[in-house]
């Protein structure tokens, strides 16, 4: 493998590990943990209808990532049923259009690149243009995090208490669910749709073992994030292993690690 | 009456209840039934009955935190979600009980209370971290300011978020069961408390609470539910 494949690799894994690490965090705690089952499948079905329609396969997962991550919020409020359960009815939806798709799809759907990718992820996907992406992701984040954190705390801390006292709540938890969405569709070319959520959760979980303060938690999750892109990637190259599977056990581990050190 | 602000000659009122039906969603039966009830300002309202009386549903539903499927709501003269209404109030939930991971110190959860007047990247004002400070001296709560909101007792997280009520200042405070978790003691520093803000401030408090045995001295009026329903109005004190 050519250097600076392997260079822009760990790079992009240290950025979504920091993505995802800081995003976990965001999305634990404003109770949008489904999302990222929603649309990491969502991106999954919408690569299997673009082969079996013959468009794009990644734009059309975009599009229904996105399209997912925008309209989750305005769906749970119009239903009156809880986004959590929406997000896992919509997750199920797509994992079985995903299958359907795949199934239906002309010749050998399963082992074309662009499904693989969107599936399981690859270090292959990784170019310039996505390392400037996932960097703009991050600032974008952190800015908004940064400009709006009073008003997020208070969420995070009782959303009841927050919208008596005059925070618009419903415009903050659409902020972070898009903020999901973004990450998620982000993260997918180089983890895949089955293992995107690990890399959501495990260094958030693990985070509230290290963390004291919640800007403490954000910054240890994403520090673990970037820990498990890491070593998950040497993994992946050093054992010829699918790197999104080797990313979801180095978080794996390092969870581990840290419950047997809070144990101890 | 003047509907769009509510006022009747020289006294306003602050909340405004008229036959008001509430249900919760995927609930066949309504919570409250037909509710007409006006607090004017300066008042001092307790509202008290059995559980399940709907004493909860009518706070939530007049600071807008449940819809109500009938009547009318007016908070301030305004819907009762409206931002520039809920500005003036402090809420007080029921049974608030955080878990010990909570990552928040006490000081924190005070200093929230302006969380809803903050501009991006702005810092606490002087006035409000000064607020934050006597709100916290007021209730007692100065010494456990930097120690987590999470690991605190029931009744010190209650004081807490009292606290967090006060530094807003705000024209209407909806406490919902606020001696629940307090000692006797503590109570009557708190009744004494609400009663000096009432007279001394003219602050508007809509207290619910099942147990009489702490009734503030400020209190006004007693309104009993049941079953939804406002089934008596009394004077708190005397005949």
């Amino acid at each position: 493998m050519p250097w600076t494949l392997i260079v822009y690799a760990y790079v992009a894994s240290a950025l979504a590990g920091i993505l995802c690490g800081s995003t976990g965090v965001l999305a634990s705690k404003l109770g949008l943990r489904t999302v990222a089952f929603s649309m990491s499948h969502a991106a999954m079905a919408g690569a299997a209808i673009g082969l079996y329609a013959g468009l794009n396969p990644e734009a059309v997962a975009f599009i229904l990532a996105a399209a997912t991550a925008v309209a989750l919020g305005p769906l749970a409020e119009h239903t009156r049923i809880h986004s959590e359960l929406v997000s896992m009815a919509l997750f199920s939806g797509y994992t079985a259009m995903a299958f359907i798709f795949t199934y239906l799809s002309p010749g050998t759907a399963l082992s074309t690149r662009t499904l693989s990718l969107v599936f399981w992820g690859s270090v292959l996907a990784v170019t310039p243009g996505y390392i400037i992406l996932l960097l703009t992701s991050i600032v974008s984040i952190a800015l908004l995090l940064l400009s709006f954190w009073p008003q997020l705390s208070t969420i995070f801390f009782d959303r009841k208490i927050a919208e008596a006292e005059g925070i618009n709540t419903k415009a903050y938890i659409y902020m972070a669910t898009i903020i999901s969405g973004i990450t998620v569709i982000m993260v997918l070319k180089l983890v895949g749709g089955f293992l995107v959520f690990s890399l959501l959760y495990t260094p958030a979980a693990a985070s509230t073992k290290i963390g004291r303060t919640l800007r403490g938690m954000i910054a240890s999750s994403a520090l673990l994030g970037l820990l498990s892109g890491m070593l998950g990637v040497t993994l992946s190259l050093v054992a010829d292993l699918p790197v999104g599977a080797c990313i979801s056990l180095s978080s794996t581990v390092i969870l581990l690690i840290t419950i047997l050190k809070e144990a101890r | 009456m003047d509907p769009k602000h509510g006022t009747r000659g020289n006294i306003r009122t602050v909340l405004e209840f008229t036959d008001v039906w509430t249900r919760y969603s995927g609930e066949k039966n309504p919570v409250l039934r037909g509710v007409t009830l006006h607090v004017e300002e300066g008042e001092f309202t307790l509202i008290t009955g059995p559980n399940g009386a709907g004493k909860t549903t009518l706070i939530e539903t007049g600071i807008g935190l449940l819809r109500h499927e009938r009547g009318t709501v007016k908070l301030l003269g305004l819907p009762p979600t409206s931002r520039e209404a809920r500005l003036k109030i402090g809420y007080l939930p029921q049974d608030f009980m955080k878990d010990p991971y909570e990552p928040y110190t006490a000081r924190q959860v005070v200093e929230m209370a302006f969380s809803s007047y903050r501009k991006p990247l702005s810092n606490l004002t002087p006035q409000q971290l000064e607020a934050v400070d006597r709100a916290m001296s007021l209730i007692g709560v100065k010494e456990l300011a930097y120690k987590s909101f999470g690991k605190l007792s029931a009744g010190q997280q209650q004081k807490v978020l009292m606290a967090r009520v006060l530094a807003r200042k705000p024209k209407i405070l909806f406490l919902d069961e606020p001696f629940s978790s307090l000692d006797h003691k503590s109570r009557l520093r708190l009744s004494t408390m609400l009663s000096k803000l009432n007279r001394e401030e003219g602050a508007t408090i809509i207290m619910v609470s099942h147990d009489l045995s702490t009734i503030p001295e400020a209190c006004t009026r007693i309104v009993e539910m049941q079953d939804g329903k406002i089934v008596g109005v009394k004077r708190c004190h005397g005949p």
